[in-house]
């Protein structure tokens, strides 16, 4: 007895469930092994992906002029991203420009979220991996794209506030310059830890009852309450993914806000 | 054994948490990239062009909405001011109408009354010119009756031709 709970190391069982791994384990079969090319997390990027395309492709009418139903969802989602996000932010014309890559982000982040929190599925935004190249995206628009825009002179500019003291400028360009990896590095951490954590709890709560035996059961509502508030955070960090992305694109290109 | 395997274990996943891994991060993009192009082409482009014709139409409507209805409260206060314009021109036409009849009237009796006293007074003058008429042929055949009279009576001493002359002369003085 003692000597099992010994063996049953909750860190341990932890980790193995939120950390990519190349089985993807189903109740009552073996687990499934996939080719090293591809992780669960990898598979449910692609799942997503392909979720995505059959819903925009396959489900959304574009002929109605009058949406109803999924139509409807999708195109209010839509517009919530270029009117409440996207024009707020980066101005009419960039705004509807850049649309449909903020609303990539949402529903591809969303998607991934989601999946998350279906039992058996991975959660792949827990996972650096997939987190770090979506903020490197924010980063090339930050940067790349802003160049390409406003030039180099203009990019610089982004760096240098207006109507600050020269000797000032010494302490806060390098400061903005830094900021701009900072935000790309913040952008990338706060969804992967947000995700992270909540599975940690979830799973904390209910390696409780493996723990406890029969009193862990205790447990099990908080569990599902954690369950419901991470599908709150689910949407919340998808939405707060793409704005930020908006608002630090906006920043550099228009420096003079 | 089982030391080796828990080393093995405890820092594989620890560093595998928090250091992207290559291929993980390449099919990220892969797939976000893919994903946008496809999603960018055929869905949130033709969704948001959808979204601008409805705004559009929608606008549109509205004002059309406003348009038509401020057309119809014009082409109501034109019909009322038309209705009104009809009522007080049948109220003159009867006006008139009626002003034609009774003067019509008082015409026609005028005339009649004036043609009836014509008639009348032509009578009268008529019957005294017949009464004249009458009293000078009486007079003239009672003169006559008298003069055949008298002269039968005094044939022989008195030239018929001289005693009418004189009975003329007497009947005139009359």
């Amino acid at each position: 007895m003692n000597e099992s709970f010994h063996t049953f190391k909750l860190d341990q069982y932890i980790l193995h469930h939120v950390m990519d791994s190349h089985e993807w384990h189903l109740p009552f079969v073996p687990p499934i092994h996939l080719p090293p090319y591809l992780s669960v997390h990898g598979l449910m990027v692609i799942l997503c992906a392909i979720i995505l395309l059959v819903l925009f492709c396959g489900f959304y009418r574009k002929e109605e002029r009058v949406p109803t139903g999924l139509t409807n969802l999708l195109e209010a989602f839509v517009q919530f991203i270029r009117d409440e996000i996207a024009t707020p932010s980066l101005g009419e014309e960039e705004g509807e420009r850049l649309t449909p890559l903020l609303c990539t982000f949402f529903f591809f982040i969303l998607g991934l979220n989601l999946l998350g929190q279906i039992p058996l599925f991975a959660v792949a935004t827990a996972d650096m991996s997939v987190t770090a190249p979506l903020a490197m995206v924010t980063f090339y628009l930050m940067t790349a794209d802003t160049i390409r825009k406003n030039g180099i002179g203009g990019f610089i500019k982004a760096f240098i506030p207006s109507g600050v003291p020269i000797f000032a400028l010494v302490l806060i360009v390098p400061l903005e310059i830094l900021g701009v990896f900072i935000k790309t590095f913040a952008l990338m951490v706060r969804l992967f830890a947000n995700m992270l954590a909540g599975h940690m709890v979830i799973l904390s709560l209910l390696g409780l009852v493996v723990l406890f035996g029969i009193w862990g059961v205790l447990a099990v509502p908080l569990a599902v309450g954690i369950s419901l508030l991470e599908i709150l955070v689910v949407f919340l960090q998808a939405y707060i993914f793409v704005l930020l992305s908006a608002v630090f694109i906006g920043q550099m290109y228009h420096p003079e806000h | 054994m089982e030391n080796t395997a828990m080393e093995h274990s405890t820092s594989g996943p620890g560093a595998n948490l928090l250091t992207p891994e290559t291929l993980m991060v390449i099919l990220t993009w892969v797939t976000f990239f893919i994903l946008l192009f496809i999603l960018q082409k055929y869905a949130f482009k033709p969704l948001m062009a959808n979204m601008r014709n409805r705004e559009k139409d929608i606008r549109e409507a509205l004002e059309n909405a406003d348009k038509a209805k401020a057309q119809l409260a014009q082409i109501e206060e034109e019909k009322q001011k038309v209705l009104n314009e009809a009522k007080t021109q049948a109220t003159q036409i009867i006006d008139q109408g009626r002003k034609t009849a009774r003067d019509l009237a008082a015409d026609i009796e005028a005339k009649s009354r004036q043609h009836a006293q014509q008639i009348m007074q032509s009578a009268h003058e008529e019957i005294i010119a017949e009464k004249q008429r009458l009293l000078k042929t009486l007079r003239q055949e009672s003169a006559e009756v008298a003069i055949s009279l008298a002269g039968k009576i005094i044939q022989e001493n008195m030239d018929q031709e001289k005693n009418r002359r004189l009975v003329q002369e007497a009947i005139d003085q009359l």
